[in-house]
């Protein structure tokens, strides 16, 4: 064999060598997803983590945290609870509502601002704006206490006396509800959030 | 074996080592980077580790994780043979091994920007959301996704620095394969 024809060979045999490299690199990588979703190919494109949060499945993983979203979607996620009474300042014509919320989510929670106007649901009477104390930082797990002030005008004084007599809550709609969510924006329009009890010590 | 440094493709041998540091790196720092609201949402996408976390929920398609290992190997690849043909560009066999090297980088690069550009249309013209490929905007969601609320938040986007050498190390090798030419017909000129 001359050097001519060995220079063919080796060139031949580095031919071959890079196209098997190439459907190697190409091939070997789809092919073993393909084999470990063979019974679930959907999984190929949607990942588990969202299978579970539209299934609703239990997202947890071994140590019992589940994720984010799931912890949102699901039953972990729990709404603001009261604390205690209400307090009202009659100097400031400010009711001081203390709620209790736990971050569910394995993330920090920021709200930046929340603006609400609150409205009685039954016949649209204007009662005042609701905001919150200070803004709000919750680290994953983290149960604080949040204060939303409602500032009343004398006319909802008023409005709340009258009511007070007959009854000692009052179902109100949070109206143009401004949510200040780490970055996220949120606006309702208009949003029923059930009976709240009327300060006592200052129309009961 | 007497090696002539001047028959040398620097171009290559300058291209594949950057590669081949370009490759960990972009395990670690992505070259696209999406934020939604302050980390709500962040898009980590680069051709060898395309990450999505979703409020501190981190995942990445199976489709997408077996693509980020394809190029994985094709970068490894491609940086390994585009050395050893650095130093031996004279070889009989060595335009194979430029050939099996030279495009594929830039293969990529493309891939990943039509890939990018891809999904931002699909995204907008499916959901209606506009994800600026690159700088910030506000975009509010449809009220048929958020059950009637308006919901807006701040999107924010950025090529990083890691995307930048890759189109560089992609440069090197064509201009590897363009200075193999030059090489190849000096070559010539020399053989009586």
């Amino acid at each position: 064999m001359n050097i001519q024809s060995k220079g063919y060979d080796r060139m031949k045999k580095v031919k071959i060598f890079l196209t098997l490299l190439t459907i190697a690199i190409v091939v070997a990588p789809i092919a073993i997803e393909v084999l470990l979703y063979h019974d679930n190919l959907l999984g190929l494109i949607i990942p588990s983590e969202i299978t579970d949060i539209v299934t609703g499945n239990d997202g947890g993983n071994s140590n019992g945290n589940s994720n984010g979203l799931d912890s949102l979607l699901n039953s972990e996620f729990e709404m603001p609870q009261p604390v205690g009474d209400p307090h009202y300042d009659p100097a400031t014509k400010t009711v001081a509502y203390t709620f209790s919320f736990t971050n569910p989510l394995p993330t920090a929670i920021e709200v930046d601002d929340v603006r609400a106007g609150i409205i009685s649901h039954n016949d649209g009477f204007f009662i005042g704006n609701m905001t919150i104390d200070e803004p709000l930082k919750l680290d994953p797990g983290q149960t604080a206490d949040i204060t939303a002030l409602l500032i009343l005008s004398d006319d909802a004084i008023n409005y709340l006396e009258t009511r007070s007599e007959t009854q000692s809550s009052i179902n109100i709609d949070l109206v143009d509800l401004n949510v200040n969510l780490a970055g996220l924006q949120v606006q309702l329009d208009r949003q029923n959030v059930g009976d709240f009890d009327i300060p006592s010590q200052v129309f009961g | 074996m007497k090696m002539n440094v001047k028959q040398f493709n620097w171009f290559a041998l300058v291209g594949g080592i950057l590669l081949l540091i370009l490759l960990p790196i972009s395990i670690y720092v992505s070259w696209w980077k999406l934020t939604v609201g302050e980390n709500l949402v962040t898009v980590n996408a680069s051709p060898v580790n395309t990450n999505f976390n979703l409020m501190g929920t981190q995942f990445s398609p199976a489709l997408v994780w077996a693509a980020n290992l394809t190029s994985i190997l094709t970068f490894l690849a491609c940086g390994i043979i585009m050395l050893i043909y650095a130093f031996i560009p004279s070889k009989p066999y060595s335009k194979d091994l430029l050939s099996f090297a030279y495009r594929k980088p830039l293969y990529i690069v493309i891939i990943y920007i039509a890939a990018l550009l891809i999904t931002a249309f699909i995204t907008q013209s499916a959901l209606g959301i506009g994800v600026p490929i690159s700088g910030t905007s506000t975009i509010a969601l449809p009220q048929n996704l958020t059950m009637g609320a308006h919901i807006s938040v701040v999107i924010s986007s950025a090529f990083q620095w890691p995307f930048w050498l890759a189109i560089v190390a992609a440069g090197l090798f064509i201009t590897a394969r363009i200075y193999h030419t030059k090489l190849s017909s000096s070559a010539l000129k020399q053989t009586p």
